[in-house]
């Protein structure tokens, strides 16, 4: 295998984060999730599937493509799995920035005035919604859509085949 | 080979599921606290010697390409560990999870029902515990807590820049 290989991963991996920036910077689209798979997944898995289909028109090979493909779908998959910690300003990271930012160290009270049900729940609740995988309705009350419904049976399943019960939060 | 090689690497995360699930029960039979996320990166760290041994032997060639290969394999399958991590550390962690599944089990059928099953205090807490288990924080006689370690503070200066590169903020 060349070394090409890996570097074209790396070269398309980066090009595409890129492309993310700019169209975060300008368009600041609402659909967080389904704008990222349509950059990190749609427009490379079309790319990927028109240069095959180029190199079998003219007779050559598609292994290294493949080889290609596959290692930027993983390194996409990593960027992915980071986007929504850095979305939501995960809190666990914000805590110990506020922890490690301050001169003095930081008590819980202090701690507690950085954060709120409006930032911690709420617009988790309002993301939720978005994305159609909760409905609310006016009377206050919140059911899950069919999309909800699976996720949450996926991670309950997957809790219980470690062995443990329903995560913290 | 190469068929061979990408079938084993893709079903590796599979491989780690397994290994992991195993390692836990055997941990949790000590009855001791460890912190679960230091486990699993335990675990994705040892399973790479399994990973580069079977490659190696499925690559079974010599000289420059044998280190193309290796630093391929291991790209890959570290790759998708740390996928497998972050979705196990949603599990563990994550606030929409938490909320998916209190309504997927019935405990919050209404918006005044979240605040009963999951609120600020036990937020704050159960993350401060999960930090201080890492070694990432410690806290003083005062009450007052301190960074202990910087891998998470370095991590979240990087989230705090790619944040405002993003957009986010402003």
């Amino acid at each position: 295998m060349e070394f090409s290989i890996i570097l074209n991963s790396f070269i398309i991996y980066f090009t595409i984060i890129g492309f993310h920036i700019i169209i975060w910077r300008t368009l600041k689209p609402k659909k967080h999730i389904v704008t990222l798979f349509g950059i990190f997944i749609l427009l490379p898995f079309l790319f990927f599937v028109m240069a095959i289909l180029v190199r079998i028109h003219s007779g050559v090979g598609i292994q290294d493509i493949l080889l290609t493909a596959l290692l930027y779908f993983a390194l996409a998959g990593v960027y992915i799995q980071t986007y929504p910690a850095v979305q939501g300003w995960s809190p666990s990271l914000r805590m110990v920035y506020f922890i490690g930012t301050a001169e003095k160290g930081m008590d819980i009270n202090e701690l507690s005035k950085k954060f709120d049900d409006n930032i911690l729940i709420k617009g988790h609740l309002k993301n939720l919604e978005y994305e159609n995988f909760v409905k609310l309705s006016d009377t206050g009350g919140i059911s899950l859509t069919s999309k909800g419904n699976i996720m949450a049976s996926v991670f309950l399943l997957y809790r219980k085949l470690l062995g443990f019960k329903e995560g913290e939060g | 080979m190469v068929f061979n090689l990408l079938l084993f690497l893709v079903f590796s995360p599979v491989m780690l599921l397994i290994f992991h699930m195993f390692v836990v029960r055997l941990v949790s039979l000590s009855g001791k606290p460890v912190s679960m996320q230091k486990l699993l990166v335990q675990c994705i760290v040892l399973f790479n010697l399994p990973v580069m041994f079977i490659s190696l032997v499925i690559i079974n060639s010599n000289g420059s390409e044998t280190i193309s290969w290796l630093i391929y394999s291991f790209l890959m399958f570290n790759s998708m560990a740390y996928c497998y991590f972050h979705f196990f550390n949603m599990s563990e962690t994550a606030r929409r999870i938490k909320l998916l599944v209190g309504i997927r089990t019935g405990r919050v059928k209404t918006k005044k029902d979240i605040g009963i099953f999951y609120n600020t205090k036990g937020i704050l807490d159960n993350r401060l515990k999960r930090l201080e288990q890492l070694s990432q924080i410690y806290r003083d006689a005062s009450g007052a807590y301190f960074v202990k370690k910087r891998l998470l503070f370095n991590v979240s200066l990087l989230v705090n820049m790619w944040r405002k590169l993003l957009g986010f903020d402003r």
